[in-house]
């Protein structure tokens, strides 16, 4: 059994608490308009294009072109996306033990939606406990509840996205109703503390108190989460869109003041 | 508990002042072992005393003369005084100067190799005195047996300590006449100053100390009438019964004591140029294993934030008993891109010196000497950086002869035997050089008064007498022969995209119009530094070579050659006439600076490029490491905690960071004048960015940041 993983990063401090390591994988079942990730969406493997590295060599468009062995020497091609068994990825993880464990830090996996590939994922988790490594799990909730059952026991916190709390808008700028997403949260809360919400502002989306307050009250009708987490949109993804040949789609930064008086609502 | 001081007054105004008038600091050029003044007076010395019994009776007299005559320096609002003189000569004194340059470097005997360079046993000076040292002296050569001829060298040495300490005394002197007669001039407030100044003036260093202050003084007059490098070693052990008792007699407040740690700091910068560092450590452990971290620990890195000066070097030893407050501490100037202090993994490195010989004591009290080379405290005639040795151009070389029929390891054999050839000449070179020293040392010869057992053996520091002779030849380029190594591996054997020929070829064309290689090389190769275990075992294969071949070898005295793996600022200069190299490096380029991935070769974070480090075991490399992490100004004050944790639970020796932004790197190349105070760390060693070569100035930004 092989994982589809497109990134690991390293030394990271805004996926769960302490010093983490995160694991990206590929492929997610939703398509939000201010994805910053455009390229974790597929779940293809996916050849990017740096149009600014690219110096015409003519190389990669040659008939004996094969993306999985092809080698750009500029760097303008990359291939994303590659296949990991759960012990080579337990061994990229194993690298940081020693810099994370005294923070409380440990292992994040996100996406992509990493639940989409569950029984790898379920696999890495159980792994990763094995050898005493904190694991969180970094989703959008748009699967069977059953995934989350089979992962709980090896997973200490789970990153739980809202996005809004209408499911039309949702479904305009996601592409999915979010009935599934919120009935698995409530259920999820019964069974686990280790969750952490975390919203992001997309200004002309949902940046209004209104939408704050909405999901405050569903909240409030479950049981309470260890951390409720805005998270500003940052304009970081826009450039990748190019690299596989789309167009982002742009909004504008949220300013701290903003975030703070969003942030007051759920403080009340 | 925290123990952090505001920062006073004088203490900025003295930094503005150095900043804008001190001549080691406006002229980045000036050594003070090169300080015009000194020599011009050393030279006169010489001349003077033309009928001694032996040259090193000469050499003393001229030094003496030399302190008796050098003009004190005190600057407005000082506590801490002494520093060379650099002011300019006259028309005469500069036609004197010219031909006493031509005295010094063709009628003088000199020596070559690594001079200063040592910890001296300041315990010894703040409780006897210069005075009872002197009477020590004088006592020794009183009990010398005058039937006995073959005392004589004893006698010699003894005269000589005498003759010279005896210069540090009248140097004190003027010090304190010159205060004198500035309070002579100054108005109420400055007068009062400059009173109380050349009280404590009279009392040392001639005398034992008696407060905290007279201790402070007493270390940097002695240490200054030296014209070198020495480190202070641990202060934070010795200084602490000055200050406790200071604090308890309430005679000293914890803020004046800042004050004037602060002040000695500063002292420090008029003390050294740029391409040196005068070194320390704090908190590791005392000569009994006992865990140190006291009110002065903490005092001596708040001083790091006050005065943000280049020196002293400060290295903060970590022990399994380091407080958490005080790393936090050390992580927030670390994040503030002071780029001070350095981290020392105390524990790993006892247990290392434990092995190469040092006796308890010596292991536990350890130093670097300068930048990173360590040396034992009291007790060490170590030579360090004795040779620079540049490993890449004997690989270089090697390779070179090697051909397209050979495997990896007939490779690494050419390589090594090469190495070894090399070793013998050099290490040869380097005894001899050692042997010129025994007979013929420049050194201030009284610095043997305080290394153990100069004394008691009769022998000066140069002559044997220290208890500890190890020899630290330093290899540059290590970490580029381990990357060239490990791209040969994966182009010529793993891939076979190149035969050796095909590579050869390549290099000598200086990989012009094969930049498509050059591009692979630098971009697709899997990295030293990017923690595979391919990579790890190539450069710990080479570090073990090292090391094997080094221990094949003993010192004239005996003693064992033990490697160090830095750089200060030789990586720029080795670099220049050293070839293109298979690790994507053309010929010319700067190699990698000391211990750490090549530059650029990081790029998958400062957890792995750690890790890399910790593979190939530097606790074996005493002679000093130097390991460079760049940080972006974002990161977090845990983040570096969790680096120095992590790191130093794998064994690691050394660490030190640059906290800064390349953007910004950029910016202050294009606009010098904006960031007159940025420092930024080199190889062991931190210096302002905006004074640097541009060529060192890109190796810094070219570190990868994360």
């Amino acid at each position: 059994m092989v994982g589809r993983i497109f990134d690991i990063q390293r030394f990271c401090t805004h996926d769960g608490p302490g010093i983490r390591t995160t694991v990206f994988f590929k492929g997610c079942n939703l398509r939000c308009a201010w994805c910053h990730n455009p390229e974790s969406q597929s779940s293809e493997k996916q050849i990017l294009f740096h149009m600014e590295k690219c110096t015409g060599c003519g190389r990669c468009i040659s008939p004996s072109f094969d993306a999985e062995s092809f080698i750009c020497f500029n760097g303008a091609k990359e291939l994303c996306g590659k296949d990991y068994t759960a012990d080579e990825v337990l061994g990229e993880i194993l690298k940081d033990k020693m810099f994370y464990d005294n923070s409380n830090g440990g292992v994040t996996f996100s996406g992509g939606e990493c639940m989409l590939q569950i029984d790898f994922l379920a696999e890495i988790l159980r792994l990763c406990k094995e050898n005493g490594i904190r694991t969180a799990v970094d989703t959008a909730g748009n699967v069977p509840f059953e995934y989350f059952e089979r992962i709980l026991e090896y997973t200490d916190l789970f990153l739980y996205d809202i996005k809004c709390f209408d499911s039309d808008k949702h479904k305009l700028y996601t592409g999915a109703g979010n009935e599934l997403i919120l009935e698995n949260l409530k259920r999820l809360l019964t069974r686990t503390q280790g969750v952490w919400i975390r919203i992001p502002i997309i200004p002309t989306v949902n940046d209004t108190i209104k939408e704050m307050k909405s999901i405050k009250s569903f909240l409030s009708s479950c049981k309470s989460p260890e951390r409720i987490e805005l998270l500003p949109y940052h304009t970081f993804g826009e450039s990748k869109y190019a690299t596989i040949n789309r167009t982002a789609r742009t909004f504008s930064t949220p300013d701290q003041s903003k975030i703070e008086l969003l942030k007051a609502v759920f403080d009340e | 508990m925290r123990f952090i001081e505001p920062n006073s007054e004088r203490v900025s105004f003295l930094k503005n002042y150095y900043m804008n008038n001190s001549q080691m600091v406006l002229n980045r050029e000036l050594v003070p072992w090169k300080c015009h003044r000194s020599l011009y007076l050393y030279v006169e010395g010489w001349l003077q005393n033309v009928a001694t019994p032996t040259l090193r009776l000469r050499r003393s007299m001229a030094e003496a003369y030399m302190l008796k005559n050098i003009k004190p320096v005190i600057c407005p609002g000082e506590l801490i005084v002494g520093q060379p003189d650099f002011s300019p000569f006259d028309a005469e004194e500069l036609e004197k100067f010219e031909e006493y340059k031509i005295i010094h470097s063709k009628h003088m005997p000199l020596c070559k190799g690594r001079m200063d360079h040592t910890a001296l046993d300041y315990e010894k000076l703040l409780e006897k005195g210069v005075e009872g040292v002197v009477d020590e002296l004088k006592a020794r050569i009183e009990e010398l047996d005058p039937y006995d001829g073959t005392l004589a060298e004893r006698y010699e040495l003894y005269q000589c300590c005498i003759i010279e300490l005896e210069g540090v005394l009248a140097l004190a002197e003027n010090y304190k006449n010159y205060a004198l007669e500035l309070a002579e001039n100054a108005g109420e407030n400055e007068k009062k100053e400059y009173l109380e100044l050349a009280e404590v003036l009279a009392r040392v260093p001639a005398k034992p100390a008696r407060s905290f202050r007279e201790a402070l003084q007493s270390i940097q007059l002695f240490t200054f009438s030296l014209f070198g490098i020495y480190s202070i070693g641990r202060p934070d052990q010795y200084l602490l019964r000055y200050y406790e008792n200071d604090i308890n007699t309430k005679a000293l407040t914890p803020a004046k004591a800042q004050e004037l740690i602060d002040c000695f700091y500063l002292q420090y910068m008029n003390n050294m140029s740029a391409w040196a560092a005068a070194s320390f450590m704090i908190g590791g452990r005392d000569g009994q294993g006992n865990a140190v971290e006291n009110r002065l620990t903490w005092h001596f890195l708040n001083a790091i934030e006050h005065t943000h000066t280049p020196d002293p070097n400060v290295g903060l030893c970590i022990t399994s008993q380091t407080s958490k407050e005080i790393v936090e501490y050390a992580c927030e100037l670390i994040k503030k891109g002071y780029g001070q202090p350095q981290i020392w993994n105390n524990d790993g490195i006892t247990k290392s010196m434990r092995e190469r010989g040092y006796d308890d004591k010596a292991s536990n009290l350890f130093t670097q000497s300068t930048c990173v080379e360590l040396t034992p405290i009291g007790c060490s005639g170590v030579s360090i950086t004795s040779p620079y040795i540049n490993m890449l151009n004997i690989f270089l070389k090697a390779f070179n002869k090697c051909n397209s029929t050979m495997t990896f390891d007939e490779i690494f054999a050419v390589f090594e035997k090469d190495f070894e050839d090399y070793l013998k000449k050099v290490l040869l070179l380097e005894n001899l050089y050692q042997l010129e020293r025994k007979r013929n040392s420049t050194d201030p010869i009284r610095i043997s008064a305080f290394i153990n057992d100069c004394l008691e053996r009769g022998l000066s520091s140069d002559s044997g007498g220290a208890r500890y002779n190890d020899i630290e030849p330093n290899m540059l380029g290590m970490i580029n022969v381990a990357e060239s190594l490990n791209v040969i591996q994966e182009l010529v054997f793993e891939k076979q995209m190149l035969t050796i020929d095909e590579l050869k070829a390549i290099l000598s064309s200086n990989y012009e119009g094969n930049e498509d290689i050059l591009a692979y090389v630098r971009r697709k190769i899997s990295h030293f530094g990017t923690d595979t275990e391919k990579t790890n075992a190539i450069a710990k294969r080479v570090a073990d070579t090292v090391i094997n071949l080094l221990n094949k070898f003993t010192t004239f005295r005996g003693a064992n050659f033990v490697p160090g793996a830095f750089s200060y600022r030789d990586h720029e200069y080795h670099g220049r006439y050293t070839t293109a190299s298979p690790d994507g490096r053309r010929a010319g380029d700067i190699l990698a600076d000391g211990s750490s991935p090549v530059q650029g070769y990081d790029s998958k974070g400062p957890t792995l490029s750690l890790n890399s480090t910790v593979s190939w075991q530097p606790l074996r490399f005493l002679g000093g490491i130097s390991v460079n992490i760049k940080l972006s100004p974002s990161v977090t004050v845990e983040q570096i905690m969790a680096l120095i944790d992590g790191y130093i639970k794998q064994n690691g020796m050394q660490l030190q960071f640059n906290v800064v932004d390349s953007d910004m790197l950029k910016d202050a190349q294009q606009h010098p004048d904006q960031y007159t105070d940025l420092l930024v760390r080199i190889g062991g060693y931190s210096d302002y960015f905006t004074k640097l070569p541009e060529r060192l100035q890109n190796g810094v930004i070219s570190r990868a940041q994360n």
